[in-house]
C-alpha cells in the first residue's frame, strides 16, 4: 500500500504554453499599478494651495499658543516658580515653590515641548509659505508671521531653560523635519537660541518691511495678526527682547525704539476649547492665589494686572472643620463663584482667594477687541515693554531723568500716575522698597508682565536677591550628589533626558 | 494522484480552487478496470457472488465517493459513486477480504464469507488519517500542493471536528484544536468574540493578528466595531461564518510559510472553506439546536451570594465581632438588594436556539451548495442576546472544457444586544458586587440596565474563482472577492438615566470593504532524471476602506423618540475615512526528485500605500524571501513498513506588518478651533516618510510521522522568529521639534516555540474504535530591542509592560520584601526599609518582572470513542499555562473592603493596627495582609497564576442507523453535548479567560467579565 514513487506527468501537445502570457502580464501590470494613495484626511499635498496658506498660518499659530494655556503653559511653571502667584491646592508655600521643592525631579517637559513645537511649527510654515509663495517670498506677510512664531517660540526658549538642544531651522541650514538632520548631540547655550531668535525676528522684520513697501493686502483682511505693519512692529519688539536677553542692548534700544507705545500683539487663544489658564486656576479651581505675592502687597489697584479678593475666611459660628468649601464666605466681588481650592488655604488659615482679573478687564490691552474670560489672549509684545528695555538702558547709563521719562512714557498708555525722579539707582530691593530707580524698573515689569512667563528670566539676568538664598535649587541635582547648584532657569526637560540618548542629564531620576 | 488532483479542474465537487481528490493511482490501477469489468459482467460461474455495501465517513456518517473497494488477490473491485455505494460481481465465493481505501483514510480490511451466488452486504466506516501526505492544501502555496510538496507545518480543522467542537463562537472553536492557535478570551456574553493568534505574539503595534480569507477573499480581521462600549466585550468579524457551512480551514502559522501572502501576513494566514455542491440529487441538510447556559457560582466560593450576582435576595456580610452574616432589617427579615429581579437573581437560564437548512447537490456541469440559518443566543443575564441570520449560496460550474467557475456568496445579519460590564462605573457586575458601595443611585443596579446597547451587524461577502488548465501540466486561478461589513452600534442612556439624566445618545457607524484580486498559475514539467519543475508566478491585489462615523450627542428633553436631532448638544463626532491597498506579485520554483524530495524557493516583491514615500522611493518593491524543503523518507524502500510514513521537512520565509495607514504622511486637521473661530489646518501627526512594513523572517523545521498503519501518528514543528524593523511609536526628542510620537520602524523581537501532536488509536474493532489526541504547543515572544531607551518604560493598562529580554506583554510591578513572616505588615520594593532575599533595595515599582501575561504554554487532549458504529463519545479538554494576570476587580473591591476572601484578614489587620496590637493579625503572612488589608491592598498583590485547564466539551452522538430511518431520510444524528463543564484553576478571579476587551493586544487584564457558561445542548441533524 505504500510508496508513491516519481510523479506522472503528462504534457499534452495539443496547448501551446503561449497560453501562459496572459496570465504572466496581468502578473506584472498588476505589480505596476498599486499605487501609493490615502483617502478621507488632510496632507501636505491638499494644504499647498495658495488660497489655504491663511487657514495653514492659522493652524501654525496655534502651536505657539499652546505654551500659554491651561495649567501647564508656560506661564505657570514660570509664575509657580517665581513671585508672580502662590501655588495652592498642593500644600505648599511660596518658600517652598521659590525653592523648587513643589516640583518632582522632572520639571518643564510640557514647555519644553511645546516650545519646540510652537519654533518647528514656524520654520515648517516659513517653508511650506515660501514655497507657495515663491514669488512673494520677500514680501508675503504670512511668511513674516510664520517667522514671528519661531522667533517669539525661541525667545521663550531662552526666557526659561538654562540650556537648550536643537539643530534644526534655517540657523542650522537646511529646514527641519521629523527626519531632516537632526544632531540630538549637539547642544546649545541660551546665548545661541537667543541669537536664532533675533535671526528669526530679523527675518520676519524683513519680509514685513517688504510686504509694506510692496502694499501687501492684509491675508484674509485679519489685521490681528497678518496686518504687515503690525507684524514689522511686533518683530522690531522681538528683536529687541531678544537682544536685551543676550545683553546687546544698542540692538534693543533701537528697535525698541520702533514700536509706538500702545502697540500690543498677541498671541491667539480659541474661544471655546484652549480655556486660559489665568481663567481656570484663578475662579474655576483656585489652584493658585495672590495672597502674599509682590502683586498682593504693592500694587492693590494697577490697572495692568488687576486683582479681586473673592472669599473670605468664615469666622462666625458656621465654621467647620470639614474642608475649606463650608468655610469661605463668597464676597461677592467675583463673577464667578470661586472654586474649593486646595490644602495649602485650609493648612495656612490664610486668605488666598485673591484671584486674577487679568483676563477679566477690559480696555487694558491684555486681550484685543474687549475680549474677556476663558479666552483672554496673551501678549506677547507690547510698546510699554519696548519702554521699559529703553528705561532700562537709561538706567545703566545713569540717565535717571530718562529713565523716569520712558517709565512714565508707559503708565500714561494705561492712564497712570506718572512716578517722580527716583534720586538714586539704587539696588533691587522690589517688594520690600520702591525708592530708587532699579526697584521701581523691576516693579514696573513686573506688574506689566504678570503671569506672562516673562518674570523668570528678569530674576536670572539680575542674579535677584528677592529669591531665597538668592538662587533657585536646580532640582536635578540632589543634596547627595553634591552641593546644589544655582540655577536660574529650568533644567533640560525629563522627557528630552529620557528620549534623547546622546545627552548627559545629570541628576536625572537622581 | 499528485498530478492530476493539483491540475486537473475537472473533477466535481472541489472546493473553491481545489478539486476533490480523484483516486489515487492504486485506486486508478484497481477500480477503473475492475468498474469496466462489473459493467461487462455477466456471471461468471455459479460459483461466484456479488459484493455492495455503503462506504461512510465513521466520524460524520456521510457517505464517500471515490473509494476503492477491492477484494483482494483477484483484481476485482469497483470505485464508490457520490452515494458512497459499491458493487463488486462476480466475486469467487468462499472466504474473501474486502479491501476500502481512499486517500486521506485509513484503509480498511473486512473479511466476509461469500456463498456461492450470494449477495453479500458488507457496509465500510473509514476514518481520516492523521498524517496525510497526499492531501492537496491551497493556503501557502502557488494555487495549490500535496501536503508531501510544502516545507512548512500547515494546521487543518475539519468540519467534524467543528461538530464537536460546542464552541461559544468560531475563534472559541480553533481552541486546542490546531497547533500554533492560541485562542484567548471567553465570557458567558452572547455575541462576544474572542481572540486569536498564530504562533503567540506577532508584533507590538501592529494588527497582530492572522490573515483571514474565506474562499479566498480577504476579510478584515479583529473587532467590528473600534469602540468597545460600555460592555466592554467585542463582536468579531469571524462571527459572520457559520459553523456548519465550513469544509474545513487551513492554517500558516508564521512567515516561514506566509512569505508569498506578503504584507501583512507576518501573523499568519487562516483560510477557510466553505462546503460546496456535489453531482447528484439534492441532498438535504437540516440541523435544528437547542442549548440551555447556565452559570455557575460566582467569585469567592465562602460568599453563597456570589458577590449578589447569583443571589441577591440576602446581603452577605461580615464583622470583626459577628464573623459572617446576611444583613437583616430591624424585623430580622433579610434585605435583599434594591433592584433585584423578581426570580432573585441577576443570572438567568438562558436558552439558545439555532436551526439551519442545507442543500448540495447538482449535474456534472453545475453544482450547489446553499444553507440558510437563523439563532438566537440569549446571555445569562436579561437582556442580553445575539440575533444572527446567515444565507449561503455557493455554486461551482464545470461546463467548460478545462475550465471552471466557482461563486461563492454569503450574507450575515447579527443583532446584537449587550449589557454595560466591565471595568466600568455603568457596568452591571461593577455595581452588584459592590453593593451599597457601588455608583448607582440608592443602589438600585437595575438602573445599569437603562443603559442600552445595539449592534446590527450586517456582512456580505462574494467571491468568484476562475480555474482554467489549458494543458494538463499548466494551470491558471484567478480570485474575485468582496467583502463588505456594516456595523451599526447605539448606546443610548434615556432621559432620567441615572449618570446623566438629560441622557445621551452614541451611534457609531463602521462600513468596511476589502477587495480581493488574487491570479496565480503554475507549469510543471519533467525534467532528465526523476526531477520535476513547477513554476509558479502570480500577482495579488488588495484594498481596504473604512468608512467610520461616530456621533454622540446628550440631552433629550422628555421621553419621547431618541434620535440624534432631537438632543440638544453634539459632544462629539468623528468621521473616518481610510483606503489603503496593497499588493505585489511572486515567482516561485519548485524542484522535485521521485515525489520523495522537494525543494522550493521564491520571492514575492510588494508594494502597500502605507509605505512612505522614501521609503517607496527607495525600496520601491518589498521582497520577502522564501525557501523549503521537504523530503519523505519513508518512500525510500529501505524504510521498516510499520512506519508508514515519515516525513521531514524544514522552512524559511519572510513577511510583512504594513504600517498604521497615515504614518507616512503628516496629516492635518481643519479646525475653527486654532484661532478664534477661524479656519486653521492644525497638525494632527506628522509623516514618517521613510516609514516600512515590519518585517518577520522565520525558520521552522519538524517531520510528520504515521506508524502501525496509522495507530500512532506524530507530528512535531521547532520555530525561531525573528522580527525587525518591527513598529513602535517613538516619541522623538521634543528638541527636534516634535512632541507626536511616529511610528518608525525601529522594534527587534524574537520568537521561539514548538508544536507537538499525538493521534494515538487506542483500540480499534469492526464496529468500535477509540482515539486519543493530544497538542501540545509553546510560544514565548522576548523584546530584544525597543528602539529607544525610553521605551523602557512602554507600559499599557492591567501593569502590562514590554521591557528588553522579557517576554511581550509581561506583568510588572513592586514585589512584596517580607511575604512569608507572619504577624508583619508588608513591606514593599519601593519601600524605604525593604530587604529582598538579603539585599536592601527601593526601586521603582515598574522594576520587577512577574511573569508573561499571555500563556506560554497550550495544551489540550480528546478522546473519541465510536460504540457499536453509531454511538461517538467525544471529550476534549484544553489547557493554558505559565502566565499571570492581574484580577482588576478582585483588588478594587478588596480595596474597597467587599472581597468576601478578605474580610477576616481585613478585619484582623484594620483592629491590630487601631489597636497597635499585632498580636491580632498574628496568624497571617505579610503577603496575606498585602492582599487582603484594604490599606494595603495594592495591584500587584492581585497579579497571580491564571493557569487553567477546562473540560472544553463533552458529547455523545447517535447515529440512527438506516434500517430505522423512515423514509425519505438518509442520515439522523442526534447529539447530546456539554460545554465547559468544569475548570480547574488556583486564580482567585472570576474566570482565568474571561478577559476585559479580550481583543486588546497590548493589555491584558482580567475583572467583571462573566466566565463562560456551561452549556448543555441537543442537536438533531436530519439528512434527506
Amino acid at each position: 500500500m505504500k510508496k508513491t514513487t516519481g510523479r506522472i506527468m503528462r504534457t499534452s501537445g495539443r496547448k501551446n504554453p503561449i497560453l501562459a502570457l496572459p496570465g504572466f502580464a496581468a502578473v506584472f501590470a498588476l505589480g505596476a499599478c498599486v499605487d501609493t494613495q490615502i483617502t478621507g484626511v488632510i496632507v501636505e499635498d491638499d494644504i499647498e494651495d495658495p488660497n489655504l496658506m491663511v487657514a495653514f498660518v492659522r493652524g501654525i499659530n496655534s502651536e505657539l499658543h499652546d505654551n500659554m494655556r491651561d495649567f501647564s503653559g508656560v506661564w505657570w511653571y514660570t509664575g509657580s516658580a517665581t513671585d508672580d502667584f502662590n501655588n495652592d491646592g498642593v500644600s505648599t508655600n511660596g518658600e517652598e515653590i521659590l525653592e523648587y521643592r513643589n516640583y518632582s525631579d522632572r520639571p518643564g517637559n510640557f514647555p519644553w515641548a511645546q516650545l519646540h513645537e510652537a519654533a518647528w511649527a514656524g520654520y515648517y510654515g516659513v517653508d511650506v509659505t515660501s514655497r507657495v509663495f515663491a514669488d512673494e517670498s520677500n514680501s508675503h506677510p504670512l511668511i513674516a508671521r510664520s517667522w514671528l512664531i519661531s522667533g517669539w517660540a525661541e525667545r521663550m526658549l531662552g526666557e526659561i531653560f538654562c540650556e537648550s538642544i536643537y539643530n534644526y531651522g534655517p540657523g542650522a541650514g537646511a529646514l527641519m523635519g521629523p527626519n531632516d538632520h537632526y544632531d540630538p548631540s549637539q547642544t546649545v547655550q541660551i546665548d545661541s537660541i537667543m541669537r536664532r531668535s533675533v535671526n528669526a525676528m530679523q527675518n520676519a522684520l524683513a519680509v514685513a518691511e517688504g510686504a509694506v513697501a510692496a502694499g501687501a493686502a492684509t491675508p484674509d483682511g485679519d489685521a490681528r495678526i497678518f496686518d504687515p505693519m503690525k507684524i514689522m512692529h511686533a518683530a522690531h519688539g522681538g528683536i529687541a527682547q531678544a537682544a536685551m536677553l543676550l545683553g546687546d542692548w544698542d540692538l534693543a534700544v533701537s528697535h525698541a525704539a520702533q514700536v509706538p507705545a500702545d502697540f500690543v500683539l498677541y498671541s491667539h487663544a480659541d474661544p471655546e476649547v484652549e480655556d486660559n489658564g489665568w481663567f481656570d486656576v484663578s475662579f474655576q479651581n483656585d489652584d493658585f492665589t495672590l495672597w502674599n505675592t509682590p502683586l498682593h502687597r504693592v500694587f492693590p489697584d494697577d490697572p495692568r494686572a488687576p486683582w479681586v479678593k473673592c472669599g473670605d475666611w468664615r469666622t462666625d459660628s458656621l465654621r467647620t472643620t470639614h474642608g475649606p468649601r463650608g468655610d469661605i464666605r463668597d464676597t461677592g466681588r467675583c463673577d464667578f463663584a470661586p472654586g474649593y481650592g486646595g490644602e495649602f488655604r485650609a493648612e495656612s488659615n490664610s486668605m488666598p482667594l485673591y484671584s486674577s482679573l487679568k483676563s477679566e478687564t477690559e480696555g487694558l490691552l491684555t486681550r484685543p477687541d474687549g475680549e474677556t474670560g476663558e479666552d483672554a489672549d496673551f501678549p506677547m509684545v507690547r510698546g510699554t515693554e519696548m519702554l521699559l528695555i529703553r528705561a532700562e538702558k537709561a538706567l545703566m547709563d545713569g540717565n535717571l531723568a530718562q529713565f523716569a521719562d520712558l517709565v512714565n512714557q508707559g503708565r500714561a498708555v494705561y492712564g497712570m500716575d506718572p512716578i517722580e525722579t527716583p534720586m538714586t539707582a539704587g539696588a533691587l530691593e522690589f517688594p520690600n522698597a520702591l525708592d530708587d530707580a532699579w526697584s521701581i524698573l523691576d516693579g514696573e515689569r513686573y506688574v506689566l508682565m504678570h503671569l506672562e512667563g516673562r518674570r523668570f528670566a528678569d530674576m536670572r539676568r539680575w542674579q535677584h536677591p528677592y529669591i531665597t538664598e538668592g538662587h533657585f535649587v536646580n532640582p536635578r541635582v540632589r543634596a547627595e550628589n553634591g552641593p546644589p547648584r544655582v540655577a536660574w532657569c529650568m533644567p533640560i526637560a525629563d522627557i528630552e533626558c529620557d528620549a534623547n540618548g546622546d545627552i548627559n542629564c545629570p541628576g536625572v531620576g537622581g | 494522484m499528485s498530478l492530476r488532483s493539483v491540475f486537473s479542474v475537472h473533477s466535481r465537487g472541489g472546493g473553491y480552487s481545489e478539486p476533490r481528490p480523484w483516486p489515487g493511482p492504486r485506486a486508478a490501477r484497481i477500480g477503473i478496470p475492475a468498474l469496466v469489468l462489473a459493467l461487462l459482467a455477466v456471471p461468471l460461474s455459479a460459483q461466484s457472488g456479488s459484493v455492495t455495501g455503503v462506504i461512510i465517513n465513521g466520524e460524520t456518517g456521510d457517505p464517500l465517493a471515490n473509494v476503492s473497494v477491492s477484494i483482494e488477490g483477484t483484481g476485482l473491485g469497483n470505485i464508490t459513486n457520490s452515494e458512497g455505494r459499491y458493487l463488486i460481481l462476480n466475486v469467487p465465493a468462499g472466504e474473501q477480504e474486502l479491501v476500502a481505501q481512499l486517500i486521506g483514510y485509513r484503509e480498511v480490511r473486512r473479511t466476509l464469507s461469500l456463498g456461492a451466488g450470494g449477495a453479500e452486504v458488507m457496509d465500510v466506516s473509514m476514518f481520516p488519517r492523521a498524517v496525510e501526505l497526499e492531501g492537496v492544501v491551497v493556503t501557502g502555496t502557488a494555487i495549490a500542493a500535496q501536503q508531501r510538496e510544502i516545507g512548512n507545518s500547515i494546521s487543518m480543522v475539519t468540519s467534524e471536528e467543528l461538530a464537536y467542537a460546542g464552541a461559544i463562537n468560531l475563534e472559541d472553536a480553533l481552541r486546542g484544536r490546531a497547533l500554533g492557535v492560541s485562542v484567548t478570551g471567553s465570557s458567558g456574553t452572547a455575541g462576544a468574540g474572542s481572540d486569536i493568534l498564530l504562533r503567540g505574539t506577532n508584533s507590538v503595534n501592529g494588527r497582530n493578528r492572522p490573515l483571514i480569507y474565506v474562499d479566498g477573499v480577504r476579510m478584515p480581521t479583529g473587532t467590528l466595531e473600534d469602540a468597545t462600549g460600555e460592555s466592554q466585550e467585542h463582536a468579531t468579524f469571524l462571527g459572520s461564518i457559520r459553523e456548519e457551512d465550513i469544509e474545513r480551514i487551513e492554517i500558516i502559522k508564521g512567515p516561514a510559510a506566509s512569505s508569498l501572502y506578503g504584507t501583512d501576513a507576518s501573523a499568519g494566514v487562516i483560510q477557510i472553506f466553505t462546503k460546496k455542491g456535489a453531482p447528484g440529487a439534492p441532498r438535504w441538510t437540516m440541523n435544528v439546536q437547542q442549548s440551555l447556559q447556565r452559570i455557575g457560582h460566582v467569585g469567592p466560593s465562602i460568599d453563597p451570594t456570589g458577590l449578589r450576582v447569583n443571589d441577591c435576595t440576602r446581603q452577605f456580610n461580615h464583622s470583626l465581632e459577628e464573623g459572617y452574616f446576611f444583613n437583616r432589617d430591624e424585623q430580622g427579615q433579610l434585605i435583599s438588594d434594591p433592584g433585584c429581579p423578581a426570580s432573585g437573581t441577576w443570572l438567568r437560564d438562558a436558552h439558545i436556539q439555532d436551526y439551519s437548512m442545507s442543500v448540495r447537490g447538482g449535474s456534472q456541469e453545475v453544482t450547489y451548495f446553499a444553507s440558510a440559518g437563523y439563532g438566537i443566543t440569549e446571555g445569562v443575564i436579561d437582556p442580553n442576546q445575539s440575533e444572527d441570520v446567515n444565507v449561503r449560496a455557493n455554486f461551482t460550474f464545470s461546463g467548460f472544457e478545462n475550465f471552471q467557475v466557482n461563486v461563492n456568496s454569503f450574507y450575515t445579519r447579527r443583532d446584537i444586544d449587550w449589557i454595560p460590564n466591565g471595568d466600568n462605573a455603568e457596568g452591571l457586575l461593577f455595581n452588584v458586587a459592590r453593593g451599597d458601595e457601588g455608583e448607582t443611585p440608592d443602589n438600585d443596579d437595575a438602573a445599569v440596565l437603562d443603559l442600552t446597547q445595539d449592534q446590527v451587524v450586517n456582512h456580505f461577502n462574494t467571491s468568484a474563482n476562475l480555474d482554467w488548465s489549458p494543458m494538463d501540466n499548466m494551470r491558471h486561478r484567478l480570485t474575485f472577492g468582496l467583502d463588505y461589513s456594516n456595523s451599526h452600534y447605539i448606546t443610548q442612556r434615556p432621559w432620567l438615566f441615572w449618570n446623566n439624566p438629560l441622557g445621551t445618545r452614541t451611534v457609531d457607524i463602521e462600513n468596511r470593504r476589502v477587495i480581493t484580486l488574487d491570479y496565480a498559475s503554475t507549469y510543471l514539467h519533467n525534467l532528465p532524471g526523476d526531477f520535476t519543475s513547477t513554476t509558479s508566478v502570480g500577482a495579488q491585489y488588495n484594498q481596504f476602506e473604512h468608512l467610520g462615523n461616530r456621533t454622540d450627542v446628550e440631552g433629550f428633553i422628555g421621553p419621547g423618540a431618541k434620535v440624534l436631532e432631537n438632543a440638544e448638544e453634539v459632544t462629539n463626532y468623528n468621521e473616518d475615512r481610510s483606503a489603503t491597498e496593497g499588493g505585489g506579485f511572486f515567482i516561485q520554483e519548485q524542484l522535485g526528485w521521485r515525489n520523495r524530495l522537494f525543494v522550493t524557493g521564491g520571492i514575492r516583491a510588494d508594494t502597500h500605500s502605507a509605505f512612505g514615500e522614501e521609503y517607496t522611493r527607495d525600496v520601491r518593491f518589498t521582497i520577502y524571501p522564501k525557501a523549503q524543503a521537504t523530503y519523505t523518507l519513508s518512500d525510500h524502500d529501505f524504510w521498516p513498513r510499520w512506519w508508514e510514513t515519515f516525513r521531514i521537512r524544514a522552512a524559511y520565509g519572510e513577511s510583512g506588518e504594513a504600517p498604521p495607514a497615515s504614518g507616512s504622511v503628516t496629516v492635518f486637521e481643519a479646525s475653527s478651533l486654532a484661532d478664534e473661530n477661524n479656519l486653521g489646518f492644525i497638525i494632527q501627526n506628522l509623516a514618517n516618510r521613510a516609514l516600512g512594513p515590519e518585517r518577520a523572517e522565520e525558520y521552522e523545521t519538524g517531520f510528520d510521522a504515521s506508524l502501525f498503519n496509522g495507530i500512532l501518528a506524530l507530528n512535531g514543528t521547532y520555530y525561531t522568529r525573528r522580527t525587525y524593523d518591527g513598529l513602535i511609536y517613538v516619541a522623538p526628542p521634543p528638541s527636534s521639534g516634535v512632541a507626536e510620537s511616529i511610528p518608525q520602524n525601529v522594534g527587534i523581537w524574537e520568537s521561539e516555540g514548538y508544536e507537538l501532536g499525538v493521534d494515538f488509536l487506542v483500540f480499534e474493532g469492526y464496529s468500535s474504535r477509540v482515539s486519543l489526541n493530544a497538542n501540545y504547543q509553546y510560544n514565548q515572544t522576548t523584546m530584544v530591542d525597543l528602539g529607544d531607551p525610553q521605551f523602557e518604560q512602554f507600559s499599557f493598562n492591567y501593569l502590562n509592560r514590554y521591557r528588553t529580554g522579557r517576554p511581550i506583554p509581561s506583568l510588572y510591578g513592586k514585589k512584596i520584601c517580607n511575604p512569608d513572616e507572619m504577624g508583619a505588615l508588608p513591606t514593599y520594593t519601593d519601600d524605604a526599609n525593604c530587604v529582598l532575599n538579603g539585599v536592601e533595595i527601593n526601586t521603582h515599582p515598574d522594576t520587577f518582572f512577574y511573569a508573561p501575561s499571555r500563556p506560554p504554554h497550550e495544551a489540550s487532549v480528546g478522546v473519541r470513542a465510536t460504540l457499536f458504529d453509531n454511538f461517538i463519545l467525544d471529550v476534549f479538554g484544553v489547557a493554558q499555562m505559565g502566565h499571570w494576570l492581574y484580577d482588576d476587580m478582585a483588588q478594587e473591591l478588596t480595596a474597597d473592603g467587599l472581597w468576601p476572601d478578605c474580610w477576616p484578614i481585613n478585619d484582623a489587620v484594620n483592629a491590630g493596627v487601631q489597636n497597635e496590637d499585632p498580636s491580632l493579625y498574628s496568624q497571617y503572612t505579610a503577603k496575606e495582609i498585602g492582599r487582603c488589608w484594604d490599606a494595603e491592598s495594592d495591584n500587584e498583590d492581585w497579579m497571580e497564576p491564571a493557569d487553567y485547564f477546562r473540560l472544553q466539551s463533552a458529547s455523545l452522538s447517535y447515529r440512527v442507523p438506516q434500517e430505522y430511518l423512515p423514509g425519505g431520510l438518509t442520515g439522523a444524528t442526534l447529539q447530546l453535548r456539554a460545554t465547559n463543564l468544569f475548570t480547574i484553576t488556583n486564580f482567585s478571579g472570576l474566570y482565568p479567560d474571561a478577559l476585559l476587551r479580550p481583543a486588546q493586544q497590548t493589555a491584558r487584564g482580567n475583572g467583571y467579565i462573566l466566565p463562560p457558561a456551561r452549556q448543555f445542548t441537543m442537536n438533531l441533524r436530519l439528512n434527506f
